[in-house]
């Protein structure tokens, strides 16, 4: 097996360290590519940018859009300053996207790619509720969403209580068209929430954590409900690959639940993790317990969001480490996507 | 090939200086480009490492002999008795003392764990390189990495406009 030529090799040695250069903080790429031209044309290179995506796998959280509100909350250290919009409502964040409520006469929904500043707008759908929780995700099949923020898109919309035989309603960015979902939810049932609930995609199927759960399976478009596991307030998430699952506090104890099948075939909670809270928050953010509250959960990660009556940190359920990011502590909706900016490659004959 | 003690399968890696060195199996098979060579069973005699001189790749079998999986008969007394947390500090230290080394060095090591493909060697050679981009100005990273300027000053203001935010 002979080596690679050496020029060859010095470029992946490059590209070696580069892979390293952690997500979380996109200004170590900006800053690499102004060394020298030779740095830049590797970070420039397509290839290059991919692999770097397959290497990290799991994009980074780069910030939080907070509950209603229209500006991202940048978690790494640098970040380029972002457009306020100030009637528009976050509703959701997923595949690289921000999902937007415009307030006014049109009410329409807006897809955001923060970091691009692309938007797309997407009418309302024919039978409006007032009141609703809505998921944007990627509609190309087999994507990794790594890098699919300009490819076509689906809005799943969820009332927030029901409303005569209108249960929800689906977008699709290709036919421009809203599709009427069907139910199996008893005419009788009833369930209520404010509005722009956190959502899950979790397979094929979107949840809402509503005061129930609503799952809308996107292959048979329907939409069914089942009960949480525990009133106490907390979050959808998931617990493994493809495993819905549900994190809640109480007092400073983080318990976690998995859906799964029980002996007898049917889906039903099951107790997996007890957290004592001592042992990822400092003492401070302990000081009052009644202040914990889960406000939000990086979708794809063991990431989610406490509140704690000294402000917001993200807690790593895997690494078992966590961070203050903001003074605030509202409903959030964290933005994961990785962030290598646009860069054209430099000719390495020029100005030399 | 060669054996030696109970059960411990040893291999032999030369050098192109010509050196020898007789290690054990798993040790070897830290390294994926290694480890896929024993397993397409192209490693029945002594294995040739290219393009890697004797002085590092007896640093790199160090590595690779300090990061094998404690396992078998002295493995298993040593994980019994320590725990894995106080295992990994212990890695951590001795990595830290390991990577001690001049630039050039360094770079030799670099290359030969991304030829070798020693994922855990490639992350700790690595990350000196990455410390300095993300600590230090530009004309740092170019003074201690040795990496010649070659923007003109226009190109490196345009770049640094277009991207302030990144050079707060």
């Amino acid at each position: 097996m002979p080596p690679p030529p050496p020029s060859m090799l010095m470029e992946e040695l490059l590209e070696e360290v580069f892979f390293r250069l952690l997500p979380d903080e996109p200004a170590w790429l900006v800053r690499a590519s102004a060394v020298c031209k030779p740095w830049r044309s590797i970070l420039a290179d397509p290839v290059f940018r991919r692999r770097y995506r397959e290497f990290h796998g799991t994009p980074p959280v780069l910030g939080l859009f907070e509950k209603l509100s229209p500006r991202l909350v940048p978690i790494p250290a640098f970040f380029p300053a972002q457009t306020y919009h100030p009637d528009w409502a976050a509703m959701d964040c997923r595949h690289g996207r921000a999902l937007f409520c415009q307030f006014g006469e049109t009410r329409d929904l807006i897809v955001l790619d923060p970091l691009t500043g692309r938007q797309c707008q997407v009418p309302s759908p024919p039978h409006y509720p007032v009141y609703f929780s809505a998921a944007v995700l990627c509609a190309a099949q087999g994507c990794d969403h790594h890098n699919c923020q300009a490819g076509h898109f689906r809005v799943v919309m969820c009332p927030s209580k029901l409303e005569g035989v209108t249960l929800g309603w689906m977008y699709s960015s290709e036919t421009r068209l809203w599709t009427e979902l069907t139910s199996d939810i008893h005419p009788t049932a009833d369930y209520y929430s404010v509005s722009a609930m956190p959502s899950i995609l979790v397979g094929d199927a979107v949840y809402f954590n509503v005061d129930a759960v609503i799952e809308c399976q996107l292959g048979t478009l329907c939409f069914s409900m089942f009960e949480k596991p525990t009133d106490d307030n907390g979050t959808l998430m998931m617990v493994e690959d493809d495993v819905l699952g549900f994190a809640a506090v109480v007092d400073v104890t983080l318990t976690l639940w998995s859906r799964e099948a029980g002996p007898e075939g049917a889906m039903g909670w099951i107790k997996l993790r007890v957290i004592d809270l001592k042992t990822l928050l400092p003492n401070v953010a302990l000081f009052i317990p009644s202040a914990l509250v889960i406000n939000g959960y990086a979708e794809g990660t063991q990431v989610i969001f406490v509140r704690t009556s000294v402000g917001c940190y993200m807690v790593d359920l895997k690494l078992g480490r966590s961070r203050k990011v903001s003074y605030h502590g509202r409903k959030s909706f964290p933005y994961t996507s990785f962030y290598i900016p646009a860069m054209e490659a430099a000719s390495p004959g020029q100005g030399q | 090939m060669a054996t030696r003690e109970a059960g411990k399968k040893m291999i032999m890696l030369k050098s192109p200086d010509g050196m020898e060195f007789e290690v054990e199996e798993a040790v070897a098979m830290e390294s994926q480009t290694i480890r896929k060579m024993i397993e397409d069973d192209c490693a029945d005699t002594a294995i040739l490492i290219p393009n890697i001189n004797s002085k590092i790749l007896s640093r790199v079998i160090e590595y690779c002999n300090k990061h094998v999986p404690t396992t078998g008969a002295t493995g298993a007394a040593a994980s019994d008795t320590v725990a894995p947390a106080a295992l990994a500090e212990d890695l951590k230290i001795w990595d830290a003392e390991f990577i001690k080394v001049n630039r050039a060095t360094r770079f030799d090591l670099i290359q030969a764990a991304s030829y070798l493909n020693i994922k855990g060697l490639l992350d700790l050679t690595s990350q000196t390189t990455i410390d300095t981009i993300s600590d230090n100005s530009l004309e740092e990273i170019r003074s201690f990495l040795s990496t010649k300027n070659d923007y003109l000053p226009e190109e490196e203001q345009t770049i640094r406009r277009e991207n302030q935010w990144a050079f707060q």
